[in-house]
């Protein structure tokens, strides 16, 4: 399960997404979206989270994977 | 000073007399050591008359006196680190205050009309440490468009999961606190074009039913081609030669394939990495290098 939600971050000409695995911490990531990009209309926030997600999930498998490989160690 | 076991005194009284002595041993005591500063040769912190203090060269910040020595005593806090850069002096190895622990953390891909800078997950060695960030990313930048990258950490820095922001202004990279990750020029706008037609030659020739925007160089990725060139080319990049606005070339020898139908297109592939280091001091060849901030 990867949940996303908004966080605080330095520059108002970004948005802040917050990826976070809920049985893997270490693959949390954070996309900023520019304010700017998305008054344009060039991305979305639907966009922009799919691919905060997709992001976190691969980070997500790579993290599990070296685990299963040290315990194989 | 007088022997006191060698006077004979009365029974009784010697318990109050030594208390006396003690008494006055430490108001003599208290008075040498509010001026032992000045009788050591302004080694150190002095309080002077009107209390106020004042710091001698043993200290390493002579001349500083009255009010503003206890501020900037304040000023130093409790995990060592300086209200601001003027109050310590900089610490470095090699002309490095830090390193960062790839040289090519930044990537920049684009669509047709925005970019993304993506972060890898590295670390930054100090002289006290290491600290750990994680991966991230920028989106709705412009394309074919220099910027700089920086996230906002504690101080000192902790790193883990932090914002990572793009600006084209070198002044937001200074603040307290603030990582300067590195700097990397946005890929160029990603353009797709409809193949027309291909020769079954070496080397191959392609034309568009539009122009395609390309230059020589360009790595371009075919998809949906027909018959023998879809076979053989489809989901692969090529660097293309530009013969025409309309044609380009590619080095495949397709003297043997079928004839080509109909159908296909070629998207130029829109990448580009971090030209040189950021954190550290003098480090890399980038062109705002410096820093990572305790």
């Amino acid at each position: 399960m990867i949940t996303v939600k908004a966080v605080e971050g330095p520059s108002q000409d970004f948005i802040y997404l917050e990826g976070v695995a809920d049985d893997c911490p270490q693959a949390t990531q954070r996309r900023s979206v520019a304010c700017a990009a998305l008054a344009a209309g060039t991305v979305t926030i639907a966009d922009e989270k799919a691919a905060l997600i997709a992001a976190v999930e691969q980070a997500r498998t790579n993290w599990l994977a070296a685990q299963a490989a040290l315990q194989e160690l | 000073m007088t022997d006191l076991t060698r006077i004979p005194l009365p029974p009784g009284i010697e318990p109050t007399l030594r208390a006396t002595l003690q008494k006055w041993q430490v108001e003599v005591l208290a008075q040498i050591d509010a001026r032992w500063s000045e009788w050591a040769g302004a080694a150190g912190l002095v309080v002077n008359s009107d209390g106020t203090t004042t710091a001698k060269a043993g200290m390493g910040i002579d001349g500083r006196s009255g009010s503003s020595l206890p501020t900037v005593l304040q000023r130093i806090a409790n995990n060592g680190s300086a209200a601001d850069s003027r109050l310590i002096n900089p610490v470095n190895y090699a002309n490095r205050n830090s390193v960062q622990s790839s040289s090519t953390i930044l990537t920049s891909t684009s669509t047709a009309s925005s970019s993304t800078i993506n972060v890898a997950a590295h670390t930054v060695k100090f002289d006290w440490g290491t600290v750990s960030y994680g991966s991230g990313s920028i989106s709705g930048l412009t394309p074919a468009t220099d910027y700089l990258v920086y996230a906002d950490d504690t101080s000192p820095p902790t790193g883990g999961a932090v914002s990572y922001v793009a600006t084209t202004d070198p002044a937001n990279l200074i603040a307290k606190g603030r990582y300067y990750v590195g700097s990397i020029t946005t890929a160029i706008a990603s353009t797709s074009a409809s193949i027309a037609s291909a020769t079954s030659a070496n080397p191959i020739a392609f034309t568009t039913s539009a122009a395609h925007g390309w230059t020589t160089g360009d790595t371009v990725t075919l998809a949906a081609l027909p018959g023998d060139f879809g076979t053989n080319l489809n989901g692969n990049d090529y660097v293309v030669t530009v013969t025409g606005p309309s044609a380009f070339t590619i080095a495949v020898d397709g003297s043997g394939y079928t004839a080509y139908t109909s159908g296909g297109t070629g998207t130029r592939v829109s990448t580009s990495t971090q030209g040189g280091g950021g954190a550290g001091a003098g480090g890399g060849g980038d062109r705002w290098n410096g820093y990572a901030i305790p």
